[in-house]
């Protein structure tokens, strides 16, 4: 295998799993909870894509709109469950004084109430389909052969992160959301006001959550109800190696994660492939007895009292 | 003229009273020392008045208004705002967002609350340093930052929880003239929390003193500190 297409493949994941890791990390920042629904926001929209049946053959719904709608229609199912899922399961339970711990639970239960209406609206038979066939062809670039899925992936992450770091740098809304990241009861404090800062981190992380079931469709052709557990435990580590609280570390904590299982599958010895994952989570806890605070985030940002 | 009160409050903490029926007002204009020994219940009256702590006991009012039962961010809105010990900036932020933040609070846009946020950091004597990262802020300015920061929120009533804590003399001075002129260029009434007997004597223009959660005096400076049990209680002990 070519290095370069190595690098491309390596970039790809780690492009996807940044952008899982940053939704995660953006509604931890806000709420100091661990979504773990946020990988079923992500196969919701997957699933969104095709009409609601049990039949096997998964005809086009969503799908079938043109392109520009097509991609408008996924953010806004995904978006508006995020806003739902806060809504309805974390806001009462907030205000109720819950705890982190609570809330993740809360959590758990969203995931698995998503998965369960899936698998029984959907069956749990995979289903495929071929939706961005175009995307799926091979490009040459110099002489080198690389997946155009994973260009695009690369490239609409790149422009998804300056476009959410514009608008958290210069938007009144983005400002509270950082400080609130921060510190969210000095946020509080000064007049931001929770309910709105946390809908809005999780309308955010819906956005990126449909960016991420475009790509991964676009990617492997396989919706199953299951597929964004995977992912959501990646984008939880991500954040957490990146460093919990901090938005740049989800974001390279993300793509590290994502770019070291990619070229440990290509570089392990063959017999060694199907343990990559014990090689990739065995790397995430030598980083993490060194770094605990995280890899990204610098020595002096820890709380002061 | 605007006015804030507490009406006879009091908090329970289980076993310990730490205030017993505490009246206290604050007018437009004024600067009011809260004095009292550690323990005597000023930061919790503090944390009473700005929302942070409910009451066993009592009200709070803002022109005659309660506002009992308000949570701090609706008390910032109401003109209540404060500073705290631990200043607690976002240091991954700018010092200008660090108070455009709490600007935002009352401005219809980010440009407005981004001059807003400037002219309350010229204010301080900081507005040199508005680009730096709040992280990089030696801690003197951290505090000069956190009194920006609640003026952004254009309060009527400021409560400054220990601003002088661990400054030296000049800056203490600074300090001092900073607090004199908040009341004739932000027109809010000050409450200071001092334990710096010297700075509070030179800027306040009426003392309420506690003592184990109970009010022991409350009047013109010249009488508070002339009163023998101001003196036994606290300053003598000093």
């Amino acid at each position: 295998m070519n290095i370069v297409q190595l690098l491309v493949d390596a970039a790809s994941l780690g492009s996807q799993y940044a952008l899982v890791a940053l939704g995660i990390g953006l509604v931890f920042g806000v709420m100091r909870m661990i979504n773990f629904a946020h990988g079923d926001l992500i196969m919701i929209g997957a699933y969104a894509l095709v009409v609601p049946t049990a039949a096997d053959l998964a005809a086009p719904l969503i799908g079938a709109w043109p392109f520009p709608l097509l991609i408008a229609g996924i953010l806004c199912v995904v978006t508006l469950v995020a806003l739902a899922t806060e809504r309805f399961a974390f806001r009462a339970l907030r205000k109720r004084g819950a705890d982190g711990s609570t809330l993740l639970i809360s959590s758990f239960a969203v995931s698995y109430l998503i998965q369960s209406l899936v698998l029984f609206i959907h069956t749990g038979r995979p289903k495929s389909v071929s939706i961005f066939g175009a995307l799926t062809q091979q490009v040459t670039i110099h002489g080198v052969r690389v997946g155009l899925v994973d260009i695009v992936t690369i490239i609409v992450t790149i422009l998804l992160l300056l476009g959410l770091s514009l608008y958290l740098r210069r938007s009144r809304a983005g400002i509270e959301i950082r400080a609130a990241a921060e510190d969210f009861t000095m946020a509080r404090m000064l007049g931001v006001r929770a309910d709105r800062a946390i809908a809005l981190a999780f309308g955010l992380s819906g956005i990126l959550a449909a960016a991420v079931s475009l790509l991964y469709v676009a990617k492997t052709g396989v919706l199953d109800f299951r597929m964004g557990v995977p992912l959501a435990i990646a984008g939880f580590v991500g954040t957490v190696i990146g460093g919990m609280g901090s938005l740049p570390g989800a974001v390279l904590g993300g793509f590290s994660l994502g770019a070291a299982s990619m070229l440990l599958q290509a570089l392990l010895p063959a017999e060694l492939r199907p343990a990559r994952d014990a090689f990739v989570y065995g790397l995430v806890i030598v980083v993490l007895l060194f770094r605990p605070q995280g890899l990204f985030v610098t020595g002096n940002a820890g709380e002061r009292i | 003229m605007s006015e804030l009160n507490t009406e006879a409050i009091s908090v329970q903490f289980q076993g310990l009273r730490a205030l017993d029926s505490v009246d206290l007002s604050l007018k437009e204009g004024e600067i009011l020392g809260l004095l009292g020994p550690n323990g005597a219940g000023k930061t919790t009256l503090v944390n009473v008045i700005s929302g942070f702590q409910r009451p066993t006991e009592g009200t709070v009012r803002v022109d005659g208004k309660s506002v009992g039962g308000l949570t701090p961010d609706a008390l910032a809105r109401c003109g209540v705002a404060r500073t705290f010990q631990s200043v607690r900036l976002f240091r991954r932020l700018s010092v200008l967002e660090n108070v455009e933040i709490s600007a935002l609070c009352h401005a219809k846009s980010r440009n407005e609350a981004r001059s807003t946020a400037r002219r309350a950091l010229e204010f301080v004597g900081l507005g040199p340093v508005a680009r730096r990262l709040a992280g990089e802020l030696p801690y003197a300015d951290e505090r000069r930052v956190g009194i920006a920061r609640a003026l952004a929120l254009r309060p009527r009533f400021l409560l400054l929880d220990e601003p002088a804590a661990g400054m030296t003399d000049s800056e203490c001075r600074d300090l001092v003239e900073i607090v004199r002129q908040l009341p004739q260029s932000f027109g809010c009434a000050v409450l200071l929390i001092e334990h710096n007997i010297g700075l509070v004597m030179e800027v306040c223009n009426r003392l309420h003193v506690l003592n184990g959660g109970r009010t022991l005096a409350d009047g013109p400076v010249e009488t508070v500190r002339n009163n023998p049990d101001v003196i036994a209680a606290y300053l003598g002990g000093a």
